[in-house]
């Protein structure tokens, strides 16, 4: 709610919220950066971020990577609101697709991660409720199983193999199309 | 690096977030990698692999003589042959043209066998080796004997069940059989129709519930021909000729002898498998007449897909069109000509097609809404449904009785074995 008002966007803007990981390690975020997270916005909104935001559930390295998401789609955001005012239509397109393209170059990079710190991201994402960031992690790993063999897929994800022989000769049979 | 079995872990709601946007082939795959998987699987598939219900196949004997009749093999599982010859994947249209392969043989769920008191050793003396109706990836087969038990096959768990032979008056000089699904859970009915009787006073049938394990009584239907001096009626008695409307309507494609002489006029019967209601429908005008004008058509049964399941009549015409009809409205409905396809577009193009040939019209797969038909020996999957885009199918082989191998997603994936 503090946000709203076009008066005091500054104001809000400039607001900073204290994030505090399970480590203990604090940091300091603007509110528009911090507010990408659903579950941060509604603490806001309920007013309950005096003496910081604690997250026990998501560790310094990882809230570090979430900040630097948030941190430049809020960035990516703001410019796109701008530019949406005080530019013409061809240049608001032409702004438009250069934000797209950098921030797409973005989350290309930012996905470059091992699988152990994808899955923490996909964990933290969806317990701060950040849509973006659940939906970039996710369909990393969709596109890593695309075409791949249940082997393939184990051995990706360090998956140990559960079903015995039989079983794993049982399900063959039964989707015998899906493995052609 | 990851600990072990972490992914194996994550919480079932993001598996699914993940899994959402995948087609089914990869979420099959998916599956197939570990426990926790398969099960966050079975349990969200109303929200995965989107799109149609699946064809997988058809289930089929061959009638060509020339043919080698091979006997079917044990491993790996009973449908195997049956599912290489016509795998197909909807969601994979690059590979439907791709997919020529030889007609599949005859084949025997060992289960049946064993079931029948062979210790899986006698398999090559095939019992149940007839399909005489299919639904939902389940196949009722028949013995040699016309009035012999009958086995009825989950294609996706492999699992049989032998079903007693029907009344002798209904089935002593061979029933038609009709699957029945859709009701009440998982039960399934089968319908007996006593085979070549004069049906203009009524049919003979029974209906077997997998609820209750057992024949109901020998039923008499209605009178099916209720104008003066008609001749005999009958039912025609191909996979072609019967559909399954509305959950519970069997149609069947039939003719009336009129007058004592051989003119002949099509028309539908219908019985109503839970209400026991009977009755007969006309056809569209332009075919209702069994004449030298529509000779050389080739006529079947189809339905609407949706809830509604409207009655269709889907007529091959000699000049390699398609017209789909659609019967709108109940009782005395009205005949609609919804949608008319051309053919010649369909046929492979470095194939050449003798002129003068008729696409023949086999089966209706009343789940993916698509006609199986032939022509001069390719077999075309044709979809008659408007909805579905139209991808088309070509398989090599014979002169076949054809049942389809589909279901929904949602049936298939419920039938899968739970790890």
């Amino acid at each position: 709610m503090a946000s709203a008002g076009s008066g005091d966007e500054k104001a809000a803007a400039a607001a900073m919220i204290t994030l505090i990981s399970s480590d203990n390690e604090k940091f300091e975020v603007t509110e528009a950066t911090a507010t990408l997270s659903q579950t941060i916005r509604h603490m806001i909104e309920d007013g309950c971020t005096d003496g910081g935001v604690p997250l026990p559930n998501v560790t310094s390295k990882i809230l570090a990577r979430v900040i630097e998401y948030c941190k430049k789609h809020a960035t990516a955001a703001a410019g796109e609101e701008g530019s949406s005012s005080s530019f013409s239509d061809a240049a608001f397109l032409e702004v438009d697709r250069a934000f797209l393209e950098e921030l797409e170059e973005f989350d290309d990079a930012f996905l470059e991660v091992d699988r152990a710190t994808l899955f923490d991201l996909i964990l933290a994402a969806n317990y701060l409720d950040i849509k973006g960031l659940l939906n970039l992690t996710c369909q990393k790993v969709a596109d890593s199983v695309k075409g791949k063999t249940p082997e393939q897929i184990r051995e990706m994800y360090n998956i140990v193999n559960d079903l015995t022989p039989e079983e794993e000769a049982e399900i063959r049979r039964e989707t015998q199309w899906a493995f052609e | 690096m990851d600990a072990a079995g972490m992914w194996a872990c994550l919480p079932r709601d993001l598996l699914v977030e993940i899994l959402r946007p995948l087609d089914r082939t990869a979420v099959f795959r998916c599956a197939a990698a570990c426990k926790p998987w398969r099960r966050a699987i079975m349990r969200n598939a109303s929200c995965l692999g989107p799109g149609p219900a699946l064809l997988l196949g058809f289930f089929h004997t061959s009638s060509y003589v020339h043919h080698p009749m091979r006997r079917p093999h044990h491993a790996p599982g009973p449908f195997a042959d049956v599912l290489t010859a016509a795998a197909v994947d909807w969601t994979n249209y690059a590979a439907l043209f791709q997919t020529r392969s030889p007609a599949a043989p005859f084949f025997l769920p060992p289960a049946a066998a064993a079931a029948a008191g062979g210790d899986g050793g006698g398999i090559g003396e095939a019992l149940y080796t007839r399909p005489l109706s299919s639904r939902d990836g389940l196949v009722l087969l028949g013995g040699r004997a016309a009035a012999a038990d009958l086995c009825l096959c989950d294609a996706v768990t492999g699992s049989c069940r032998v079903i007693p032979a029907a009344a002798p008056e209904v089935s002593e000089a061979g029933a038609s059989y009709v699957l029945v699904t859709g009701g009440d859970d998982s039960e399934v009915l089968i319908l007996a129709v006593k085979h070549g009787e004069d049906i203009k006073a009524g049919m003979t049938y029974q209906i077997f519930s997998t609820a209750s394990g057992a024949w109901g009584p020998v039923e008499r239907s209605a009178r099916l021909v209720e104008e003066e001096g008609m001749g005999p009626a009958y039912r025609n008695g191909e996979p072609k000729d019967v559909v399954v409307c509305r959950g519970s309507v069997v149609y069947w494609l039939g003719v009336v002898v009129v007058g004592g002489r051989s003119r002949r006029r099509r028309r539908a019967f219908a019985v109503d498998v839970r209400t026991r209601r009977a009755w007969a429908t006309e056809l569209p005008d332009k075919y209702v007449a069994l004449d030298c004008r529509t000779w050389y058509c080739s006529l079947a049964l189809a339905a609407t897909s949706g809830g509604d399941g409207q009655l269709s009549l889907v007529v091959s015409l000699p000049s390699r069109q398609i017209e789909v009809w659609v019967l709108v409205g109940d009782g005395d409905g009205e005949w609609t000509l919804r949608r008319t396809i051309d053919v010649q577009d369909l046929l492979p193009e470095d194939e050449e097609i003798s002129l003068g040939r008729v696409l023949w019209l086999r089966t209706f797969c009343p789940r993916s809404g698509c006609m199986l038909g032939d022509i001069d020996g390719h077999h075309l999957v044709i979809p008659v449904d408007e909805d579905i885009p139209r991808p088309v199918q070509t398989i090599i082989g014979s002169r076949v009785s054809c049942y389809p191998y589909e279901m929904d997603w949602s049936t298939y994936v419920s039938r899968m074995k739970y790890f």
